[in-house]
């Protein structure tokens, strides 16, 4: 079944990079941590600018998933 | 915390502030101290006439307790613009394409089949050119199989007289014989009759087809809709446990969409990882009534529809802290959509579908109507060779993506890497790249240009068109389901101003073309487009706010503005202090319904059918107007006597029509009439003329730019006839808005007046008229019962001038509202209003009030809809 090969291949390179990223990781320190907790280092640092570019791209593109945000509706022609 | 010595200390207390900042979550993992807002402007538009979109966005953020946030936005968009229907191999004449709203293929394909010959000269179909093309087609093949045929090709033909004809009088008798019976027989019919027009329509299907030709693809103008999402979530900060859980719906003609979704993450290994996991149900209803795209005016083109389809929707996600400068995210999901996802605008040209044979079947069996179509093909004809779409009904999706954000001290910038993968159960795969550059600037700037590249490869069942039918019945010519690439670029700005506001600006460019593709196998350049994005948003966070302001907050900031006026009363508030700023929405609901009334009488259908029309006959009107208004209001002192004032507005107006008895069809309408968008837009400054706290005075100049669109027409398309003067969104023109305000208070007890006016600046709009200029004066008192409850009772009285000039464009001035004479009047109301303004606690600083208006006399020009009442809610929040 595909999406049972999809599942485990993701697991498996899930498992190794969460191995490796948590090792890396340890070692930063608390008050390491002001470049982080910058708004330009979020992940989204603008939810409403990336919620209308994901609209567009949803009703534009084929593909969807993974730019966070929620929201239904169609809103295209 | 154990304190060992100072340097510990200091060492403990700078952990402790890093540990309470944002971490890898787009939201800090904590709840918002004070509400937070945010208004955002979109507009995407496709290169020529092709969609246009404006989307308003807003949304709050407020703490409702410690550990719990609610969160509420509403997004409104309004598109319109040309779309693409289907794509063919070569132009075909439009008679036979559906791109006619009026089409409906069996009559068309059974008058195609007519014998050129039994068509009379004043039916409209004989001066049809592709008729024509038909017609001449037929001739040939008919000419052609008589020559073949010779004698046999008549029925009833006497072969045996001929045969005589020719034994007594040689060729020439013969054909003497021939002649005489085609001009004593102008009726004969040829026996050949079936194979003739089998020949024909196959002939004209080839003709249809031109495989060498390029792909041609056929537009259709959507009318002007609109989409309303209100979204309502909260938060739930347990430690390193966040829940979320948001629902809402999305409301448009016909799509109607409900959805909910949670979220939930989990900070572990010291905050430097985080898992989260979401799931989310949409349930969607596609419904259409038969007729046009929406209700309106079109007959044909559509079936009615009633469909449905669910999205489920999982996906999970791992971040973790890399080093001091780097961050990194991996995320994957699934989406399962069962149910009806075609898209019913989207046509498919099938050749071979019906075949020439069925065609003709179809034609000789009479009675031709939609369902006779069933016994040939699954599918909904909706044009010759040209069917609806059919996408399967489940569609499995996947994606992974992986976003890695690298600060760079040195520049302080950041950079933000992401790549997606996707892939479904349609065979489509794409890969997502994207680049973002974020570059600080002095002054609280920062700039960000980025780049993405997006590759798609095409879904099984898509083609540009189809020259066979394919097994599994599933077909769709939409281009977004090709394989094509798209590269885009833009730039976002953004400055953050001190009490918590920033403004963000951005404009993103997009190139879709089939040889962008990846790997270069991508569709032909027929679909081809370019497209952009700008957008402007507004962000207020009063978090931001209250640390820079110390212990502003919470103070008794109300007691030296006086009590608020009731909420219908516009600009009837001042900010108290220089610094001061004003977050506020206001919404007005206005109900007209039930008798139409000439001056204060109730007047009748005989009477309006008469003289409502200004000389003409009158043959629909109004029996109902529901107008919403969406008022955002943003205010800020400059100083302490001059405040500033901004109040854009989003109209949404349904308009009920009723025949009336007698009416001429042709010119009547009926049915609900939308019109839906922007307002225009009001810019004040109001001025304190005196103020010693009990008695307070201001002046208000306004000024009113057009911001709203004058040409929303019937059917919704542009360029037909105009909805009447009151279902405008706006006046067209700048208008002048002046008024003074007079507010006081004693105890318990307040009270104020205002006295104010609309005065167009402009004789003439660009549609040729200028609505009526307008004084308004009203009187109020109140009383508080506690001291963040009062109630109010107001008197107003307004006078409107009918509007001057009339539409130049086209219009059906068929309805009383499609006159300027019916505009207007005097008009009394009453107006009980509630007020809760709380001084302390975690509200203070809000303000909420309501007041419905009630009319006591009215007296209208001309032939009016009378009005109910109305409604206006207002909320605002001052810092």
């Amino acid at each position: 079944m595909l999406w049972f090969d999809h599942i485990k291949r993701s697991c498996l390179v899930l498992f190794i990079l969460l191995s490796v990223v948590l090792q890396a990781g340890c070692s930063v320190a608390p008050w390491e941590r002001g470049n982080l907790a910058k708004t330009q280092m979020l992940i989204v640092p603008n939810p409403n600018r990336t919620a209308l570019r994901r609209h567009v791209f949803d009703s534009k593109e084929s593909s969807n998933g993974g730019m966070g945000a929620a929201g239904g509706g169609c809103g295209c022609n | 915390m154990a304190v060992i010595n100072k340097g510990k200390r200091t060492l403990a207390a700078l952990s402790c502030a890093a540990m309470s900042l944002p971490g890898m979550e787009a939201k800090a993992a904590v709840p918002v101290a004070d509400p937070e807002s945010n208004v955002q402007y979109g507009y995407y538009r496709e290169q020529g006439d092709r969609m246009q979109a404006q989307v308003y966005h807003s949304d709050f953020i407020l703490p409702f307790a410690d550990r719990v946030e609610l969160t509420f936005s509403t997004d409104f968009d309004t598109y319109v613009g040309a779309t693409p229907l289907y794509s063919a191999p070569k132009e075909i004449p439009d008679a036979v394409s559906a791109a006619s709203f009026n089409f409906d293929a069996a009559w068309h394909m059974s008058s195609f089949l007519t014998r050129p010959d039994d068509l009379s000269s004043d039916n409209p179909l004989a001066t049809d050119t592709s008729r024509t093309e038909v017609k001449e087609l037929q001739n040939k093949v008919a000419t052609e199989i008589s020559l073949r045929e010779g004698p046999n090709y008549y029925e009833g033909f006497d072969s045996a007289g001929m045969f005589a004809a020719f034994i007594a009088g040689g060729p020439a008798g013969a054909l003497a014989f021939y002649d005489a019976f085609i001009a004593t027989n102008p009726s004969a019919k040829s026996q050949f009759l079936k194979e003739e027009k089998v020949v024909a329509i196959e002939r004209f299907l080839n003709f249809s087809v031109d495989p060498l030709g390029e792909t041609q693809q056929k537009m259709a103008q959507q009318p002007r809709e609109s989409r309303t999402m209100p979204i309502l979530g909260t938060n739930l900060y347990l430690g390193p446990v966040t829940l979320g859980f948001s629902g809402g719906f999305s409301n448009e003609p016909d799509f109607n969409s409900a959805f909910g979704s949670s979220h939930l993450s989990w900070e572990f290994n010291n905050k430097l990882s985080a898992i989260s996991l979401g799931y989310s149900l949409t349930s969607n209803d596609i419904t259409r009534l038969g007729g046009g795209h929406s209700a309106g005016h079109h007959s044909g083109f559509n079936e009615e529809l009633d469909e449905s389809s669910t999205f489920n929707s999982f996906t999970g996600g791992f971040s973790q802290v890399l080093s001091k400068n780097t961050l990194l995210q991996l995320n994957a999901g699934f989406t399962a959509q069962r149910g009806y996802l075609s898209n019913p605008y989207k046509f498919v040209y099938i050749r071979g579908e019906v075949t020439a044979e069925e065609y003709y079947d179809l034609v000789e069996n009479t009675a031709v109507d939609d369902g006779d179509w069933a016994k040939y093909t699954d599918l909904e004809v909706v044009g010759i060779d040209i069917f609806r779409e059919v996408r399967p009904e489940d569609r499995d999706q996947w994606f992974f993506a992986t976003q890695l954000n690298q600060h760079i001290p040195a520049l302080d910038a950041s950079v933000h890497f992401n790549y997606r993968y996707y892939t479904d159960s349609w065979k489509i795969r794409s890969h997502t790249f994207e680049l973002d550059w974020y570059q600080s600037l002095p002054f609280g700037m920062t700039v960000t240009p980025h780049v993405r590249y997006y590759s798609q490869s095409s879904a099984e069942f898509f083609g540009p068109y189809f020259l066979a039918p394919r097994e599994d019945g599933h077909y769709s010519s939409d281009y977004r389901l090709s394989s094509y690439g798209k590269v885009s670029s833009g730039l976002s700005v953004s400055k953050q101003f001190a009490k918590g506001v920033r403004l963000d600006a951005g404009f993103e460019y997009y190139i879709h073309k089939g040889s962008l593709k990846m790997g270069g196998d991508g569709v032909g350049d027929y679909a081809d487009i370019t497209s952009y994005l700008l957008n402007a948003s507004l962000n207020v966070n009063l978090s931001s706010l209250s640390s820079s302001m110390g212990d502003h907050k919470g103070h008794d900031m109300h007691a030296h503005h006086g009590a608020h006026p009731p909420a219908g009363v516009m600009a009837g508030h001042m900010l108290g202090k220089a610094g001061d700023l004003m977050v506020g929405y206001q919404y007005m609901y206005v109900d007209k319904a039930g008798d139409t009334v000439r001056g204060a009488h109730n007047a009748s259908d005989e009477s309006i059918v008469n003289n409502a029309c200004a000389g003409k006959t009158c043959s629909s009107k109004a029996r109902e107007m529901i107008m919403h208004m969406h008022m955002f209001n943003f205010m800020y002192a400059p100083t302490d006597w001059l405040n500033l004032m901004l109040m854009p507005k989003i109209i949404s107006m349904e308009m009920d029509m009723e025949i009336l008895p007698g009416a001429d069809l042709d010119e009547a309408h009926e049915g609900a009439h939308l019109s839906e968008g922007l307002g225009d837009t009001l810019m004040m400054g109001l001025f304190k003329l005196y103020d010693n706290h009990r008695h307070h005075l201001h002046l208000g100049v306004g000024v009113s730019a057009p911001t709203g669109n004058i040409d929303a027409t019937l059917s919704g398309l542009e360029g037909t006839d105009l909805q009447g003067y009151g279902m405008q969104l706006g006046s067209g023109t700048w208008d002048l808005k002046p008024s003074l305000t007079y507010t006081g208070q004693a105890n318990s007890w307040s009270w104020g007046a205002q006295a104010n006016a609309t005065k167009r600046l402009q004789h003439r709009n660009k549609d040729g008229y200028a609505l009526g200029d307008e004084i308004q004066g009203s009187v109020w008192g109140g009383y508080s019962f506690f001291p963040w409850l009062s109630a109010s009772v107001r008197g107003v009285y307004t006078a409107q001038g009918s509007i001057r000039g009339e539409y130049d464009g086209e219009s059906l001035l068929s309805a009383p509202t499609d006159f300027p004479e019916n505009y207007g009047g005097e008009f009394w109301d009453v107006g009980i209003g509630m007020s809760v303004s709380p001084s302390s606690g975690n509200l203070a600083g809000n303000s909420f009030s309501v007041e419905w208006l009630q009319p006591v006399k009215h007296d209208y020009n001309g032939y009016q809809l009378e009005q109910d009442g109305s409604l206006s809610v207002r909320w605002g929040y001052a810092f």
